[in-house]
């Protein structure tokens, strides 16, 4: 009787345990501090997101995606930058460091100061990207989504997006749309403005 | 002959108890509250005091830390104690297990990041922390009454997130205050031994003076 009750409260419980967690890791900038400062490097799989804007210094990229199968959520936040230039170090707000697959970034704002790498997936392949706002103070910014990208509602008045066919990228604006032809089949821009490349 | 040795073992275990603590820093920074759960978020289930905290309070964060902070750098700190406080609404938050405090350079400023992991939820970086980031004058690093301000770009200031990310608490950050070298209030659990050492003494004391009384008799 007493294991039969134990048995039913544990299947009662399970639920509520399984809800507690919802496994999304946030991040901000104290976050980040405490675990040792920029660039702060994403290395398991799973969904971050910003709960408070990142302030990134000169010539140390913001946060660093080592790992496949990434959502980074940045909740309506801006990261910032100071100098991350397109000269080396080649340092990025964002960026990826190894062959990943399956990322997607969504929902804020990429902010740089001068000549800056914003977004740099250049490794990353099957990336999406959507509801990005990217600015820089001045002197241009560039960004590279990477192979096969799925790009839509991204806002980058005066910077440089780069992408590699096969790519789709909708409902966009920047300066200038670069397409990488590494094989015969073609991207496709659809309701984009800016000159394409 | 034996409850002597004893004596003499329980007296050394307790000054060693009580003069082997290192001495604790203290720093504190305070502000007002600018987004409480009447704005929507929470309500606060795992600390309901929460709840009564309005915007425009005047809170302030205390963290009793062993060892002191002096430089730039990351300081992952050894915390004795650590607390929110919003006196005017009754609410207080103490279920801190660890803390960090990191001094960057800024100028003539230094920005100074903090995050408190509470012990609640489903773990830190999963919405049970208190962030905060402002700046301070170089010289106000160690000082008391300090005038700080936020880091640009950085808003809150101070954010206190409970119950895995629902109850989110933040607020500006204005005054910060360091004070060096405060020897820490023993923690109950440190008492216990303590207490019972001293205990021991009185008792083995007694019975030896007993003891003696009955030789003399």
């Amino acid at each position: 009787m007493n294991k039969q009750v134990v048995a039913l409260l544990t299947l009662a419980l399970a639920p509520v345990c399984a809800y507690a967690v919802d496994g999304v890791t946030l991040i901000n900038q104290s976050t980040v501090m405490a675990a040792g400062g920029f660039p702060y490097k994403i290395t398991q799989p799973g969904s971050y997101k910003l709960t408070g804007n990142l302030s990134v210094p000169n010539f140390v990229s913001g946060l660093q995606i080592a790992v496949s199968n990434v959502t980074l959520d940045l909740n309506g936040f801006t990261i910032s930058g100071a100098q991350q230039p397109f000269l080396p170090p080649f340092t990025a707000l964002i960026e990826a460091i190894a062959n990943v697959q399956g990322l997607a970034i969504r929902n804020g704002t990429l902010l740089g100061t001068d000549v800056t790498n914003l977004i740099n997936l250049r490794s990353a392949t099957g990336s999406i990207l959507e509801e990005l706002l990217m600015f820089d103070v001045g002197g241009g910014n560039s960004s590279d989504f990477g192979t096969a990208a799925v790009v839509r509602h991204i806002n980058n008045p005066s910077g440089t997006i780069t992408v590699t066919c096969p790519a789709m990228v909708a409902e966009s604006l920047a300066f200038i749309f670069g397409e990488i032809k590494i094989t015969s089949t073609a991207c496709t821009l659809s309701s984009v403005s800016g000159t394409i490349l | 002959m034996l409850s002597r040795w004893i004596s003499i073992s329980l007296a050394i275990t307790t000054v060693c108890g009580l003069t082997n603590r290192a001495l604790a820093d203290v720093v504190t920074f305070d502000g007002l509250i600018t987004q409480s759960t009447s704005d929507g978020t929470g309500p606060a289930a795992n600390n309901t005091s929460l709840n009564n905290i309005n915007d425009g309070d005047k809170y302030s964060v205390t963290i009793d830390f062993l060892g002191s902070i002096s430089s730039t750098g990351p300081h992952p700190i050894s915390l004795v104690a650590m607390s929110f406080n919003d006196a005017s609404a009754g609410a207080s938050e103490t279920s801190f297990s660890s803390a960090s405090v990191t001094v960057s350079a800024d100028g003539s400023l230094f920005d100074i990041s903090i995050l408190g992991c509470l012990s609640t939820g489903s773990g830190c970086t999963l919405g049970n922390e208190l962030d905060a980031n402002f700046s301070i004058p170089v010289v106000g690093l160690n000082a008391h009454g300090v005038s700080a301000a936020a880091i640009p770009g950085l808003v809150p200031s101070m954010d206190l997130l409970e119950d895995d990310g629902v109850t989110d608490i933040q607020g500006s950050v204005t005054g910060y205050d360091y004070v060096g070298s405060v020897a820490p209030t023993p923690e109950p659990s440190e008492l216990v031994p303590v207490s019972a050492a001293i205990v021991a003494i009185v008792w083995s004391q007694f019975r030896r003076r007993k003891k003696e009384k009955h030789t003399y008799e």
